[in-house]
């Protein structure tokens, strides 16, 4: 049932992408949380790549991390997200997507150093 | 040989310039006694100064001898204004084809109300004499100045040939060409503005009898090619007359002269012009290219429209150094003797109301969560100009109401973007009790424009308001108290006024066009949106409420990660500042400030010292409680969040416009 739902999701995802390109992250995220890591990695790929010439969140970066399971890598772009003052940063204590990160002492340090401690 | 001052009629030597009694610039020696392209002239009537014409007109003075005879500078006893009487020689009023002609170009040309164009009045004869009254402008004519200082500066040309622009393009609207543009034929008021003179003359003495008498009406220096060959001229044939001035104004000559009228029009038809930059290098190649394309020989290579050279006017502009450009100085909206001041900057509040239609499209957008509406830029204000009343007790000012009235139906359907019905439907209501509402359904109208003139000995009141139909309260009002002494200046001042101020409907209406595409959110709806706002800014650089939406824009751009923080931040934050700086009481400035604050800066207390700020000062601003809520939300604080969020959807549903009016009117100077 569960997965039928991400399977929706991830069809609305699809076509949010397609119109917007900011969305492409959430997909990747939809895909690296039901599995398809491969899928994620390469939506990560066109994200590195699209950063390449205009602005790619470096926050939604790190979200799709967060989904793939990668810790570290997820807290390298929070901390790029915090340098460019990247709007979705402003929810990060609410976001439910960042629970994972939650007990790891770095999140602390980070809503501290956001002011939000 | 002397010269003979055209002012003053003083004997100057020969080799004088200017005038030894009136210092007047004198035409050169050689002028008068070679000139193959001055007007052949012939005795005509002469009236002489202190003398009074037609029972009404005193004669002040001389003021030039056009082609079709002298003009002077009268005073209208009956009106008891100043205004330009043209003598029609009596060669050219004998032939009755002519005078008909002209009575009906002159039909035309009197429609022309545009603040760049001189006014014609009327054609009327007096013991055989015809004679054309038109507005009187103080100044100086275009040739004058340019053989007085020589070349202008780029940024002078550029501003007057802007003007000219701008006159032409209301006649040319209203389907009249000039066909005789030149210097001569511009006055440059005393506020440095551009005013064409003589619309429908040109043709109405085009004929055979006249030509076959060797009186030349059209100057061969300024002529288009197809004038020259004797071709209907159009619209094109007056950009190409501009593009001779443009020439004239940044080099001091004009592209082609000749010792006749046959040479200097073979060079029109087939000689192509100097680049101005050889003569001056000074001028920037942009605006030598605008002059050259002004100059093509045929007219389908040359701009097709005055509104198109007006465009790369503008650009060019914009282009030059602040110290080049010239600042217009307006005729200031007030004078000493009008009481009460318009500030445009409060009444804008009021005149929202106007667009409630717009807005009505926009909430409905909103309120339907985003499926798609009409946008609302097809939508147009619409105002009806009613007569005004007439509350003096001898009941003698009907002349002047009407008037009035007239003079503001013609100047506001020169505001683009604001429907206006003609006189002949407004003045239907005349003499009749007002009921807006039963005239704005009959005219179709959003807004009447309503008022009366109260005569006491020689002082005039005037009450002019502009009523919403909707609900039939007032938007704004203004009283002006003023002595009766010259008819059409005032007639001209109160529609000015008038005119400038309902311009605010129209930065307004970019406004709201520019929040429709904002709340689009996408890329492109949020680069139109900041499009519209900057030019809801050109019609009012001191428009805050603009300046918010561009903050806004450039805050969301970044916000949906279409644009960098460091790249779009800087912009949201310059634009919300100077919006507050302009206007210390805006809640939509605070509101941009705060999410700035809350977003980018991570400043949680500074936001929400902000946000509350904005809904202390209007508690109906949706954006305020919806952004505020967010705050709220992201700092964890949901219930709260959660309430804003609800008064934020309260204050959409009773957000309409003429509650902020409301709300706002405690700024504004009437009581409540």
């Amino acid at each position: 049932m569960k997965k039928l739902m991400y399977e929706e999701a991830i069809a609305e995802y699809q076509k949010a992408a397609a119109i917007l390109r900011t969305y492409l992250p959430h997909l990747g995220c939809m895909y690296a949380v039901i599995g398809e890591r491969e899928k994620a990695l390469e939506i990560l790929d066109e994200l590195h790549s699209q950063s390449q010439h205009r602005y790619v969140s470096d926050y939604k970066i790190a979200m799709v991390y967060v989904c793939l399971g990668e810790k570290d890598k997820a807290f390298e772009y929070l901390d790029k997200a915090y340098e460019n003052r990247d709007s979705g940063l402003h929810a990060v204590k609410v976001d439910p997507l960042l629970e994972i990160l939650r007990s790891d002492p770095r999140f602390k340090a980070f809503l501290k150093k956001m002011g939000l401690e | 040989m002397g010269i003979k001052c055209p002012k003053c009629h003083t004997d100057n030597p020969s080799d004088s310039r200017y005038c030894r009694q009136c210092a007047a610039p004198l035409p050169s020696s050689e002028d008068i006694s070679a000139s193959p392209t001055k007007t052949v002239e012939t005795p005509t009537e002469e009236l002489t100064r202190g003398t009074t014409f037609a029972g009404r007109y005193e004669i002040i003075e001389e003021l030039g001898k056009g082609g079709m005879g002298k003009v002077y500078r009268v005073f209208d006893k009956k009106i008891e204004g100043e205004v330009a009487l043209k003598l029609v020689k009596p060669e050219i009023a004998a032939d009755k084809k002519i005078i008909e002609r002209f009575r009906n170009e002159l039909k035309l040309a009197r429609e022309i109300a545009h603040r760049n164009v001189c006014r014609m009045y009327d054609l009327n004869e007096e013991k055989g004499i015809h004679y054309i009254t038109m507005e009187y402008v103080a100044g100086e004519d275009l040739k004058s100045t340019i053989n007085r200082v020589g070349p202008l500066g780029t940024g002078k040309a550029v501003f007057i040939a802007r003007q000219v622009c701008d006159g032409l393009t209301e006649a040319h609207r209203l389907g009249v060409v000039h066909r005789d543009l030149k210097p001569q034929n511009i006055m440059i008021d005393k506020e440095g503005n551009a005013r064409i003179m003589d619309f429908g003359i040109a043709r109405s003495v085009k004929g055979k009898g006249i030509t076959g008498s060797g009186v030349r009406i059209g100057t061969p220096e300024y002529m288009s090619p197809e004038q020259v060959e004797g071709k209907e001229a159009d619209q094109r044939s007056d950009i190409y007359s501009l593009g001779v001035i443009l020439y004239e104004m940044v080099t001091g000559r004009v592209p082609f002269d000749g010792d006749t009228p046959f040479t200097i029009g073979i060079k029109h038809k087939s000689e192509i012009p100097q680049d101005p930059r050889e003569l001056n290098s000074q001028i920037p190649e942009d605006l030598s290219r605008v002059i050259l394309k002004c100059l093509e020989k045929e007219r389908e290579k040359r701009y097709q429209s005055t509104a198109e050279v007006r465009s790369e006017l503008i650009h060019i502009e914009k282009g030059l150094p602040t110290t080049d450009r010239v600042i217009p100085s307006r005729k200031p909206a007030t004078s000493k003797e009008i009481t009460v001041t318009f500030n445009i900057k409060k009444l804008l509040f009021p005149v929202v109301a106007v667009a409630a239609v717009i807005v009505a499209v926009v909430l409905v957008w909103q309120l339907t969560l985003k499926k798609e509406a009409v946008p609302a830029v097809s939508e147009k204000p619409s105002i009806a100009v009613l007569p005004f009343e007439d509350l003096s007790p001898d009941k003698d000012q009907e002349y002047f109401c009407d008037g009035l009235a007239e003079e503001l139906i013609n100047r506001l359907t020169n505001v683009e973007k604001l429907r206006v019905p003609a006189r002949a439907s407004a003045f239907s209501f005349k003499g009749k009790e007002r009921d807006f509402q039963e005239i704005g359904e009959k005219l179709s109208v959003e807004m009447v424009l309503d008022g009366s003139v109260r005569k006491a000995g020689n002082r005039l009141r005037i009450n002019v308001q502009l009523v919403n139909v909707a609900d039939g309260f007032p938007i704004w009002s203004e009283r002006y108290e003023r002595n009766l002494e010259d008819t059409f200046a005032l007639w001209d001042e109160i529609s000015l006024a008038v005119v400038d101020n309902l311009k605010i409907v129209e930065a307004y209406n970019l406004y709201v066009q520019g929040r429709y595409f904002w709340n689009r959110r996408t890329e492109d709806g949020l680069n139109k949106a900041i499009d519209y706002f900057e030019q809801a800014l050109e019609l009012d650089p001191d428009y805050a409420l603009a300046y918010t939406g561009i903050a806004d824009a450039y805050s969301m751009l970044s916000g949906y990660n279409f644009l960098s923080a460091h790249e779009s931040i800087p912009k949201a934050k310059t634009a919300a500042l100077k919006a507050l700086e302009i206007d210390k009481t805006l809640a939509e400035a605070y509101t941009s400030l705060a999410h700035i604050k809350e977003r980018y800066d991570f400043d949680w207390l500074g936001s929400e010292e902000y946000y509350k700020r904005a809904i202390e000062l209007n508690p109906n601003y949706p954006l305020a409680h919806h952004w505020y809520g967010g705050l709220f939300r992201v700092t964890g604080r949901f219930k709260k969040a959660y309430e804003e969020l609800t008064k934020a959807l309260d204050a959409k549903k009773l957000w309409s416009w003429l509650q902020i009016t409301a709300g706002h009117m405690k700024s504004l100077r009437w009581p409540i």
